[in-house]
């Protein structure tokens, strides 16, 4: 009763809000047979392109249980290289086409499979989830370093000019094309899927691998199959639809797919024809608000995000899932926690580097590594949010923004932090409680779409961020904040106090229950903890501190506005961070002080191409390498350390020996001390890998549990002649 | 005559065509040690899932203490004194023993404020002979190990009724008559009330006041130990005549 009453209530809320926003908008148009079919004239060819993006990520999902976030990168990527061919190669349209379709995006499928996805099913399901926004964020960078954002690309529409009449309306060839192409994919698909032997073993493996696979159902070609039919399905889409965005950018092409999610998700990512209904209804819907609707002023940026607001509205109306038993669902271990010495250690090793830093850096640098400390406040939400309690969360700048706009509201001042905090840590809540029924994937993509809807309706509001807001002066107790030097003492500071609260929210009962919640939902439930409320808290702490992080933010830049928190910069904070450990609370600002070296080696060190690519394509390719190290850079180092005999003289060695490097080559302060920091931490790791070799420790992360068809194929690489009669109890109770 | 702790009544589950409990109805008294038998995919563990709140059934109804808990969420099942271990493990492995045995000891507070969790966690450590590996991540045990763990868990949360999903399974000969023996201990001295599902034979009938036999989610038997053992459709299930051999 409950269940259908909380999944009824929003629906409920969002027909009325959609009601009266078409009754408002409504442009006059008069609803007429003819305008009609010109509405389908102009939907249909769009819902087909959607259809096409939604069936390759229903098969790849199905067939591997991995959902692709990078689908549309991968589709962009394939769109480029049609440029490339079609228009600087000046290749003929037709051969371009076929090229990219037919071999370009097959091979592209199978690279993928088999250098990253079949490792990546095996992963935890953190990774699983966050693996391919990796790859999206990396293929954007390989883009972006290929084709450089300074130059344009326009695609020419397939075809002619001029089109077929219809009630009025001109249906170009592009789009009878784009018809014809996409409806000979689906039939094509259809028959594959029903009719080969390879669709049947497709479907069969979905149920169950390992089964599959005694019955001799190969899975790597089962996978292979589904990333080709995934790779072939994006270009396609992509190609499609460059035309209609007129000149291609790698954000906007790699993004445009977030609208076929919704379609998707109709099918609830396990049936293609349920994912064509789902395009129909985005792309008629979105199709609808262009022709009927009129949207100004503060509002244009509705039509546009209506994809995303009908996946809200898919993922919200989707049924509780029964708790899941039987740990099908693997977790990565969470750190151990760290001792009071080893925190209080770092505390002041931290606030060491950080006064140096004031002593010697320059304004600019300053500037920066202020941003830094507070975007690294952000993450700090996210450790006990997705550390912790498991919950994938994508949107941290959104929640920023909250703080942001509420700290300048109130005037920017240090005490507004606090206001900053409680409010974002409501509006967290407030936000997380109708989605807090779903469970990762959902919660993962609800986050995004969140993030993005949020940020074109809410954020860009003039009353809210879309107009620059200044904050004048800032000073706490007679310290003027507005020096650089000032403001990262009390940065860092306001870090160190939230990180401390953490580590004991940790080490108490709460913490308990949220690492038990997340290791087992159904087993946390029969012991007495209440999911909900343990979850919609969790959101309200993280609130707290991204909303504090995000006030420190508008705090140290002095003013405040929507172009601070951009939905894929937030992407690969969080990439940054599960990098680097995002079950400690030391990684955010790891995480923080990456970007800022990135930042100053984009504008400072070496301005180009390479630079600006490499801020996306380090955090893809880190989160990738992440599958066989999934607890992250920090608490495997930390781990290493621990072992290592000398590891006091290593770090105040390096660390010496750097400086005089330094103080002999001149190098001004600030970089001399950045310098002295990164060579020791290297060193450091350096001296702890050679160690670890030394030891030859042996891997202790055998991730992937033993099952039957694991047996037999080590029974097969020991040219064992015959599977034992009986396996060992141990190896059949998985 | 005491009151039935559990009783459910013409409980039936269905998952589209399949019936996994048909009309099931059971009472258990207070004290009492219940030992659930049957073929695999008899419908014990959906069962339990139905007692603990895990699974709304079809229809039907479980009251707990006399109190209608049909429609309870799991977590308020457990602060009524339910509390249960699971067939395939479900400990929390990223935690520490102690710490999976504190979750439930701390989560007992919401509904009895003067506990001391640490308390009662050394006395289950004690009692279930975890000490030793107390500071270890249960992840990394001994399924056997792990098996006590979550009874441990259980345990702490200071349950009237303690469901058992094969809690002896993994566990050797020695281990397994220490587990009865403490089974019995709790039952008789404490007063727990236990059902446990179990492939044990002589384990179950060693140990159970109380037997009852599922069989295609249908209850075909029960009664003590000696009844239901010399039962007609034990011995059709056991022993494989005709119609039932094999289970769903």
């Amino acid at each position: 009763m409950t269940n259908h009453l909380s999944r009824l209530v929003p629906l409920i809320l969002v027909a009325g809000v959609l009601g009266l926003v078409v009754n408002a908008t409504w442009a006059g148009t008069p609803v007429t047979g003819e305008t009609l079919l010109q509405l389908l004239v102009f939907g249909l060819p769009v819902a087909a392109i959607y259809a096409v993006n939604a069936a390759g990520l229903v098969v790849v999902h199905s067939a591997t249980g991995i959902f692709n976030f990078a689908h549309g990168a991968i589709g962009m990527i394939c769109a480029f290289i049609f440029w490339e061919l079609s228009v600087n190669r000046e290749l003929p349209l037709w051969l371009s086409l076929v090229l990219v379709i037919c071999v370009v995006a097959p091979l592209l499928g199978v690279t993928l499979d088999v250098v990253l996805m079949r490792r990546l099913k095996h992963a935890p399901v953190m990774m699983r989830l966050i693996g391919t926004v990796g790859l999206m964020v990396a293929l954007m960078g390989v883009a972006r370093l290929v084709w450089s954002p300074q130059n344009s690309y326009p695609i020419q529409p397939l075809g002619s000019l001029g089109g077929i009449e219809i009630a009025g309306v001109v249906l170009t060839w592009s789009r009878v094309i784009t018809l014809c192409i996409t409806l000979g994919l689906a039939v094509a698909l259809h028959l594959l899927i029903r009719m080969t032997r390879l669709g049947v073993a497709m479907r069969a493996a979905v149920d169950n691998e390992d089964l599959a696979a005694l019955n001799g159902i190969s899975p790597t070609r089962i996978s292979s199959l589904a990333w080709v039919i995934g790779s072939v399905t994006a270009a396609t889409a992509g190609i499609l639809i460059a035309p209609e965005v007129g000149n291609m950018s790698v954000e906007a092409m790699s993004l445009l797919v977030i609208n076929s999610f919704a379609a998707a998700m109709f099918g609830r990512l396990r049936s293609i024809s349920m994912a064509y209904v789902g395009a129909l209804v985005v792309g008629l819907s979105l199709t609808f608000a262009n022709q009927f609707l009129t949207f100004e002023g503060r509002w244009v940026g509705v039509p546009s995000n209506l994809p995303l607001i009908l996946l809200f509205v898919v993922l919200l109306a989707l049924p509780q899932a029964q708790l899941p038993t039987g740990r099908t669902l693997r977790s990565y271990p969470v750190e151990r926690l760290p001792s009071n010495r080893t925190v209080v250690t770092w505390a002041l090793v931290l606030l060491a580097v950080g006064g140096l830093l004031a002593m010697f850096a320059s304004n600019v640098l300053l500037g920066r590594l202020g941003n830094g400390v507070a975007l690294a406040v952000i993450l700090l939400g996210m450790v006990p949010l997705m550390g912790w309690a498991g919950i994938p969360f994508l949107a941290p700048l959104a929640l920023a923004g909250v703080g942001a706009f509420v700290a300048l509201w109130a005037g920017g001042g240090v005490p507004t932090l606090l206001l900053a905090g409680a409010a974002t840590g409501v509006v967290a809540i407030l936000v997380a409680l109708p989605a807090l029924r779903l469970s990762g994937l959902s919660m993962a993509l609800c986050s995004v779409a969140f993030a993005v809807v949020f940020g074109a309706l809410v954020m860009q509001q003039p009353e809210i961020l879309g107009n620059q807001r200044r904050i004048s002066d800032l000073e706490f107790f007679g310290v003027d904040l507005t020096d650089p030097r000032h403001f990262l003492g009390y940065a860092v500071l306001v870090y160190l106090l939230l990180a401390l609260v953490l580590v004991a929210v940790r080490r108490g009962a709460y913490g308990r229950r949220l690492v038990a919640m997340r290791d087992s939902e159904v087993a946390a439930a029969c012991v007495g903890v209440r999911l909900l409320w343990t979850k919609a808290s969790v959101f309200g702490l993280a609130g707290v501190v991204a909303g504090i992080g995000g006030a420190l933010l508008v705090q140290g830049a002095r003013f405040g506005a929507v172009e601070q928190f951009p939905m894929v910069f937030g992407l690969t904070l969080v990439l940054s961070t599960m990098v680097m450990g995002i079950g400690t609370v030391s990684a955010p600002m790891a995480a923080a002080m990456m970007t800022v070296l990135f930042a100053t080696l984009v504008q400072d060190w070496a301005p180009g191409p390479f630079t600006s690519s490499l801020e996306l394509l380090a955090p893809g390719l880190a989160v990738l390498a992440l599958i066989d190290m999934p607890r992250g850079q920090i608490p495997m180092f930390a781990d290493l350390f621990r072992r290592h005999p000398s590891r006091g003289a290593v770090l105040v060695g390096t660390g010496v020996l750097a400086a005089l490097v330094a103080a002999w080559l001149g190098l001004p302060g600030g970089v001399a001390v950045v310098l002295v920091v990164l060579a020791a931490v290297t060193g450091l790791i350096l001296a702890t890998v050679v160690e670890a070799r030394a030891e030859r420790l042996p891997d202790p992360l055998l991730r992937k549990p033993i099952g039957p068809a694991q047996v037999i194929s080590i029974d097969h690489e020991l040219r064992l002649s015959s599977v034992p009669a009986a396996l060992p109890a141990e190896v059949t109770a998985r | 005559m005491s009151v039935s702790l559990l009783r459910v009544s013409s409980v039936s589950v269905r998952f589209g065509g399949l019936r996994a409990l048909d009309d099931v109805s059971l009472d258990i008294r207070p004290g009492t040690i219940t030992g659930l038998i049957g073929p695999n995919g008899a419908g014990k563990t959906t069962l339990f899932n139905v007692v603990a709140g895990i699974q709304r059934p079809t229809s039907g109804r479980v009251e707990l203490a006399g109190r209608d808990v049909t429609r309870h969420a799991p977590q308020r099942r457990a602060s009524l004194g339910l509390a249960r271990t699971f067939q395939r493990l479900e400990v929390f492995g990223t935690l520490s023993v102690r710490e999976n045995l504190l979750v439930g000891a701390e989560s007992r507070r919401r509904w009895e404020r003067s506990v001391r969790p640490h308390a009662i966690v050394d006395d289950v450590l004690t009692r279930l002979g975890l000490g030793g590996v107390e500071q270890a991540l249960a992840d990394q045990l001994p399924t056997g190990t792990q098996r006590l763990v979550e009874l441990g868990r259980a345990l702490a949360t200071g349950p009237r009724l303690l469901l058992l999903d094969e809690g002896a399974s993994g566990l050797d000969e020695h281990e397994t008559a220490q587990m009865a023996a403490l089974l019995r201990t709790l039952a008789d001295e404490e007063g727990l009330t236990i059902a446990l599902v179990e492939h044990d034979m002589p384990f179950v009938m060693g140990l159970s006041d109380t037997v009852v036999m599922l069989d295609h989610g249908q209850v075909v038997a029960a009664g003590t130990p000696a009844e239901v053992r010399s039962s007609a459709a034990v011995q059709a299930a056991y022993l494989g005549s005709s119609t039932t051999a094999g289970g769903a």
